[in-house]
């Protein structure tokens, strides 16, 4: 067996070649952010700041889901053997949780540009919400990778996710709502939300933490 | 006896919830001035004050002593006090020329005492305005009198507290269902470790026991919540933090229900549900406990207000209180104990049936 930091980077090189053949998870992804900036431009037209976020919070929020969600419901019955054999169960993890990472901040940044360009920008202190995105997409992949692996468990996992993964949600995204509220003011640093960021810190190595010891109960059947 | 003996801990729950019913709701409230009027005054005028009390006996103690106080030094004496019956009275001030302070009002708290109620306080009764100040004037107007021997009230009531009222009570019933549900859910945390780590094979069907009868606190915690916000912040749900988390809450463990309702195959369930359950207590750490503090709230001990150990829990209250937390999380228990042996009896029942056809 290889050494888990090994196994983790075999695993993304594999998921990412993955992609490549098939396009399905990213193509998907983008689609869905395409739309629904397009959509919700109709609706609102040039939101005010706090639109603004609540808009970039949804969309990242449901682009978690269904990125976890499709990510696992390509590994059904063989593939997941193969990988059993291939890694442990911490490696599967955090490959899981890195890839939906990776996946995650292209889409942040992806709505991000998309909404500027349509709405245009109106956040003064773009440091912090880059803080608030990075911390808080980082946690919802921790949390994601595991919701999506025991919804996968049962035949009906999209739906599942979402009932199992969003009262979940909620703390981590008041912390990072929070932060992000301060990037719409003038003047406001990091330091003066210091708190809240070593708060949704901690809250990130909390999830991550409970994943990592949990994972090895629910993968293996 | 000897099932007695064997069951203590139902008994004792039983027995301490009966207890903080019967004491908790039959305990009549210290008496207390409910309003006064008018509530703005100005300097320099005879001022007639209608004091309207509660479980207050005004006429059968004739010796009432009304008292206009603007801070610990400085207070008048009424001239006259009139009850008009138990629990109404009109006291008949001498407001001085000038304020003891140099702003141009002041807020004054009532204070009343008669032989057979004890002292009684309405804060911030009446507003004192002045047009011109001379403190040295209003500290010699303001410091002849003097609050003192006040009786004490007799027998064992709860205090009367202004805007609470007989709500009070709500304190043994409301904040138990909050106390039990933790120590449930606590409980289900450690059967599912336990059950995840090969220590107890019912521990996934225990969790569950334990996760109901804690949902069920829960709700019934909801629920007599919002009756008192209803009487006190005058609407059911204020979106108040620990009105939301406690929403929240009672959403992951109806997860949970979920979660265990859409797996079928029985050892998968267990595990997955356990390794959920796990996760989610972890989770509503942050949720219950440190989110709530960082906000206002209209909850006790929040945002300014008066935290428990103050005067809305004083030593008659203790009495009822913590026996009425002990009580109600022993039922918690023990109603997961009944949930989780009528399951057992069930799954026995349904192989029996299995067998014999």
């Amino acid at each position: 067996m290889l050494s888990t930091t090994q196994q983790i980077v075999n695993l993304i090189r594999l998921y990412w070649a993955l992609e490549g053949r098939s396009r399905q998870l990213l193509s998907g992804v983008l689609l869905y952010v395409v739309a629904i900036v397009l959509v919700t431009s109709y609706i609102f037209g040039s939101p005010d700041g706090e639109t603004w976020l609540a808009l970039f919070w949804v969309i990242l929020l449901f682009a978690s889901v269904n990125t976890g969600v499709l990510s696992f419901m390509q590994e059904s019955g063989g593939r997941r053997w193969y990988y059993f054999q291939l890694a442990g169960p911490l490696a599967v993890y955090l490959a899981k949780a890195i890839h939906l990472f990776t996946l995650l901040v292209v889409v942040g940044i992806l709505t991000a540009g998309l909404m500027s360009v349509l709405y245009g920008f109106p956040v003064q202190n773009p440091l912090l919400l880059l803080y608030a995105a990075l911390l808080a997409t980082s946690g919802l992949s921790l949390l994601f990778a595991f919701m999506s692996a025991i919804a996968s468990q049962s035949g009906n996992a999209s739906t599942l996710t979402t009932i199992i993964g969003f009262p979940l949600v909620i703390g981590l995204s008041l912390l990072a709502g929070k932060i992000a509220r301060g990037s719409l003011m003038v003047g406001l640093s990091a330091v003066d939300l210091q708190w809240d960021i070593i708060m949704l810190i901690a809250l990130n190595m909390l999830i991550g933490g409970m994943g990592i010891l949990l994972f090895n109960y629910i993968w293996r059947d | 006896m000897s099932v007695l003996k064997q069951y203590w801990w139902k008994t004792l729950g039983a027995l301490l919830v009966l207890y903080s019913l019967v004491a908790g709701l039959l305990l009549p409230l210290k008496p207390g001035i409910i309003e006064t009027s008018p509530s703005i005054g100005v300097v320099d005028t005879t001022m007639d004050i209608s004091i309207r009390g509660y479980n207050s006996h005004y006429l059968s103690s004739g010796d009432n002593r009304v008292w206009l106080k603007l801070s610990n030094e400085f207070m008048i004496l009424a001239s006259a006090v009139r009850p008009l019956s138990e629990t109404n009275l009109i006291a008949t001030f001498q407001i001085p020329p000038f304020l003891p302070v140099p702003e141009q009002s002041a807020d004054c708290s009532i204070v009343l005492d008669n032989s057979i109620d004890g002292p009684a306080v309405k804060p911030t009764a009446l507003f004192l305005r002045q047009k011109e100040n001379n403190v040295d004037m209003g500290f010699a107007y303001w410091k002849k009198d003097q609050i003192q021997n006040l009786h004490t009230s007799k027998g064992v009531r709860f205090p009367f507290r202004g805007i609470l009222e007989e709500t009070i009570r709500n304190t043994y019933y409301h904040v138990p269902m909050w106390f039990g549900m933790i120590f449930l859910f606590l409980g289900s945390l450690v059967y599912s470790i336990k059950f995840l780590r090969g220590n107890d094979p019912h521990g996934a069907e225990k969790t569950t026991a334990l996760n109901m009868a804690g949902l069920l606190f829960g709700i019934l915690g909801l629920l007599t919540g919002m009756i008192w916000a209803k009487f006190t912040w005058n609407s059911f749900w204020s979106m108040d933090v620990k009105q939301n988390m406690a929403a929240i809450a009672t959403l992951i463990y109806l997860a949970y229900f979920m979660l265990r309702s859409a797996i079928e195959d029985e050892d998968k369930r267990d595990k997955v549900t356990s390794a959920y359950n796990i996760f989610a207590f972890i989770t509503l750490i942050p949720l219950l406990f440190i989110i709530p503090r960082m906000t206002d709230s209209l909850h006790p001990g929040n945002g300014g207000n008066p935290a428990f150990g103050g005067e809305d829990l004083d030593n008659t209250m203790r009495l009822v209180f913590y026996p009425a937390v002990l009580g109600w999380t022993l039922i918690g228990f023990w109603l997961a104990d009944l949930y989780f042996r009528t399951e057992q009896i069930k799954l026995r029942v349904l192989t029996l049936i299995n067998d014999n056809q």
